[in-house]
């Protein structure tokens, strides 16, 4: 209905009623204080919310895309199936990973017990690594690794006793690179991504100052300063895997236990450098857009939510396939809920995003069989 | 694509299907499948950031990362990120308020096919006996190409899909005509089909007791719950449409009739509003039948009270452990922002705003969501000890510093529950 009008009377109409209604909702609410965004560039100028009453052009198109991106959202939740009851299930499922996917898993195994009380969950293992060598030794538990697998994990899953691993993504964490908010870097190319954290002898030349990877003014000079976690944490893994090719990590990094440290320590440091998850932004640091084939793509929700902004790492849960028949339905049905309109929520409500609604039929093709369409 | 490649697909799908079939999350085949994986949510306004000549391909093209095969042909996707960094999403969910969005609530129309997904399209690996698509000819390795000029199937680090599209294409008859590459003849023809849908269909019409005009933008949710499980929702249950034609408003609710079960008891119930503004609603819930759908429903809204409203069977009780079912409230989105705020000392984003009021109106109690977030790593992993985070939460629920005996207790049942989520509990309740 609303395309008979014409794209430009809808957006005046739209304008009218926010004209109308802000008079009306300006004395009931109240806007929260100024609210830290997931914007590229991190103005802390454009970080505030609109005054309250004050409608500036600005303020009118930001209320309108925040209309389009609800719609949007909305339309994006409700395309998600929410979950259905096959049948009563019972029995105890072992959920086991890093700590990332446990505290997820922690979260899922609740609200999957609202359909099926009858089912106890244990936990293993903490640990990607730990987790896959439990997988391998008993192809019962279901497995939380918060990376992708590599032929090397599968072999090792094959040789052991888990014969047909399937790897069920479930959630995404998209990652940006984070920098001081003062640095004046305005994008980064995966070229010169790579170049910061690979050590010396990689295929691009080695950034060691800021200005090897075209920042200009004072900093030019500075050394690079890469903050990151522990060797043992799934992003560094991540990142050696799939941004260093299993190459070196650069050696003058620092190490921090969690990502929440890393962005502190950016902070705290003109020169940092870092690769951390979306939503750890504070005020001191921004996220570097991504230079691909000339555009600059920001690292913010709507951008990634479009599926314009590609730097992701995948959260999975692995299992045995072949096996899946053998505890009455426990882990299929644990895996559809997951991929349920619940289980994604509950995975934003966790800090992390949604699985595009096709893939996710796609996922459940392979775990409960060809769907009809 | 040009007729030539068509005539090569026999001996493409074959490739085209190992690949697909390997390109798992297991080694450098990741990236596209991750991608694969990513939402592709258009959010509408025009395309303004930098780009040098359209839309950035979705590959990444350098040395470092694995890039895709083949060349990018897909249409443009529009999207738009703010030129000027604004205020995201809703993050002003005060200001402006938005509410809930129209979003069509379609039939489920069923071709009866088995599929897979290529790069030319879905290719049917079974046909029902007895379904539509027998009826319209499609057989086994036919590949439907496009859904009423839709094309669909997995191209671009993207899938597009079959199911999808039939919802989206099907007119109220269950027909459309679909683009299918034959199997046998080797060449594109147009089939149109004619299904039958799945859903339950409830109609019926609202009206508003006073009868005054509706505002530009409002909107009528009318929601099919299950009562005995608020947590159940059932697929194609709500319906959103536009309201401002005035009174009546006719709706639809076409629901999925696997998720009713007979032994729980159902409600309806509707509301109009505009922006998140409750402006109208249906009194009381009305206790339904699915499975008994007689004639159309007709509603009564009456007005509702005050610029926010309590929810059903509690009076004046948001910030309790009430269990409040049914309607979302313009209290509790202002709620979870301030507990955002005070908790992680930022806004929630459109994405978290949206889940929590989704968790909210499932029957949990905005305490339910404070105790979510002070357990969230996100919260826990500022602090560099279990003794620090206790303290500050103790300190942010109860306004003050807890003895060195009240730590050393929150530290053993931490141990002993292994569980965060569940110490917070019991530290919020024994605040009350």
């Amino acid at each position: 209905m609303l395309k008979s009008f014409g794209q430009h009377t809808v957006r005046l109409a739209i304008v009218a009623y926010l004209l109308f209604s802000t008079a009306i909702l300006q004395a009931q609410t109240q806007t929260p204080p100024s609210s830290q965004t997931e914007t590229a560039n991190g103005n802390q100028e454009a970080a505030k919310g609109p005054s309250q009453g004050a409608l500036t052009p600005a303020s009118i198109a930001s209320a309108t895309q925040s209309e389009m991106e609800h719609a949007a959202l909305t339309h994006l939740i409700e395309s998600i199936e929410p979950y259905f009851k096959k049948k009563e299930i019972k029995g105890t499922a072992t959920l086991t990973g890093s700590t990332t996917m446990l505290a997820l898993g922690k979260s899922w195994s609740d609200r999957f017990r609202k359909f099926h009380p009858e089912v106890a969950f244990t936990r293993g293992v903490d640990g990607s690594e730990a987790a896959l060598k439990a997988l391998s030794e008993n192809p019962s538990v279901i497995a939380g690794v918060s990376r992708p697998l590599t032929d090397e994990d599968t072999a090792m899953l094959k040789k052991g006793k888990c014969k047909d691993p399937l790897a069920i993504i479930v959630a995404l964490d998209p990652l940006a690179l984070y920098v001081h908010k003062d640095n004046p870097i305005a994008g980064i190319t995966p070229q010169q991504l790579e170049s910061i954290f690979h050590a010396p002898g990689g295929p691009n030349k080695h950034a060691a100052l800021w200005g090897d990877v075209g920042v200009a003014g004072e900093i030019a000079t500075k050394p690079v300063r890469i903050h990151s976690r522990s060797e043992t944490s799934g992003t560094t893994t991540f990142i050696k895997q799939m941004i260093l090719q299993n190459g070196e990590m650069a050696k003058e990094s620092q190490s921090h236990r969690t990502n929440e440290e890393v962005c502190k320590a950016i902070g705290g440091d003109l020169q940092g450098v870092g690769i951390c998850g979306f939503g750890e932004v504070t005020s001191d640091v921004k996220a570097v857009p991504l230079v691909l084939n000339g555009a600059r793509i920001p690292a913010t929700e709507q951008a990634f939510l479009s599926g314009q902004y590609p730097f992701v790492r995948p959260l999975l849960l692995v299992i045995d396939k072949s096996q899946l028949a053998s505890d009455g339905g426990l882990r299929e049905a644990v895996l559809r809920y997951i991929l349920s309109r619940d289980g994604q929520l509950e995975a934003v409500r966790a800090g992390f995003f949604p699985l595009d609604p096709a893939f996710i039929r796609q996922e459940l093709d392979q775990i409960s069989g060809p769907q009809m369409r | 694509m040009t007729l030539s490649k068509l005539l090569y697909l026999p001996v493409l799908s074959g490739v085209i299907f190992a690949s697909l079939a390997d390109s798992t999350c297991f080694g450098q085949g990741w990236l596209d499948y991750a991608r694969n994986a990513q939402p592709k949510v258009n959010v509408g306004a025009p395309n303004n950031f930098n780009t040098s000549g359209g839309v950035p391909s979705t590959s990444f093209p350098s040395t470092s990362f694995p890039s895709t095969s083949g060349p990018s042909t897909s249409a443009p996707q529009t999207s738009s990120f703010s030129a000027n960094p604004t205020n995201s999403g809703m993050a002003n969910g005060g200001s402006y308020g938005v509410g809930p969005t129209p979003v069509p609530n379609r039939k489920d129309w069923k071709l009866g096919v088995l599929i897979q997904n290529t790069d030319i399209g879905a290719r049917v690996t079974q046909v029902e006996p007895g379904s539509a698509g027998q009826q319209a000819g499609l057989e086994p390795n036919d590949i439907i190409v496009a859904v009423g000029g839709s094309r669909i199937g997995a191209y671009d680090n993207r899938i597009v899909e079959l199911a999808e599209e039939l919802r989206r294409n099907t007119d109220s008859m269950g027909k459309v005509s679909l683009l299918v590459l034959d199997s046998r003849q080797q060449r594109l023809q147009a089939l149109p089909v004619s299904m039958n849908s799945t859903s339950s269909s409830m109609t019926g019409s609202v009206m508003t007791r006073d009868r005054m005009q509706l505002p530009y933008g409002a909107v009528l949710t009318v929601q099919l719950q299950n009562a005995s499980k608020p947590y159940y929702e059932i697929l194609g249950g709500k319906s959103v449409t536009q309201a401002n034609s005035g009174v009546p408003i006719p709706f639809e609710l076409n629901f999925d009739p696997r998720y009713i079960d007979p032994r729980d008891q159902y409600q309806l119930i509707a509301f109009i509003s505009s922006g998140n503004q409750e402006l109208y609603r249906l009194s009381q819930p009305m206790p339904i039948n699915p499975n008994a759908l007689g004639q159309p429903i007709n509603l009564m809204l009456e007005q509702s009270q005050g610029g926010g409203f309590v929810s059903t069977g509690s009076p004046n009780n948001n910030q309790g452990n009430v269990v409040s079912v049914g309607y979302p409230s313009q209290v509790d989105s202002n709620a979870v922002n301030q507990l955002y705020i005070k908790i992680l000392g930022r806004v929630p984003s459109a994405k978290e705003t949206l889940a929590w009021n989704s968790y909210l109106q499932g029957g949990n109690s905005i305490n339910d969501v404070a105790a979510k977030l002070l357990a969230s790593p996100q919260y826990r992993d500022r602090f560099s000890n279990e003794s620090a985070y206790f303290q500050q939460v103790i300190q942010l629920t109860s306004n003050r510093v807890p003895s060195q005996q009240e730590l050393a207790f929150w530290l053993t049942r931490l141990q002993a529950t292994g569980s965060p989520e569940v110490v917070i509990g019991e530290i919020l309740k024994k605040n009350q």
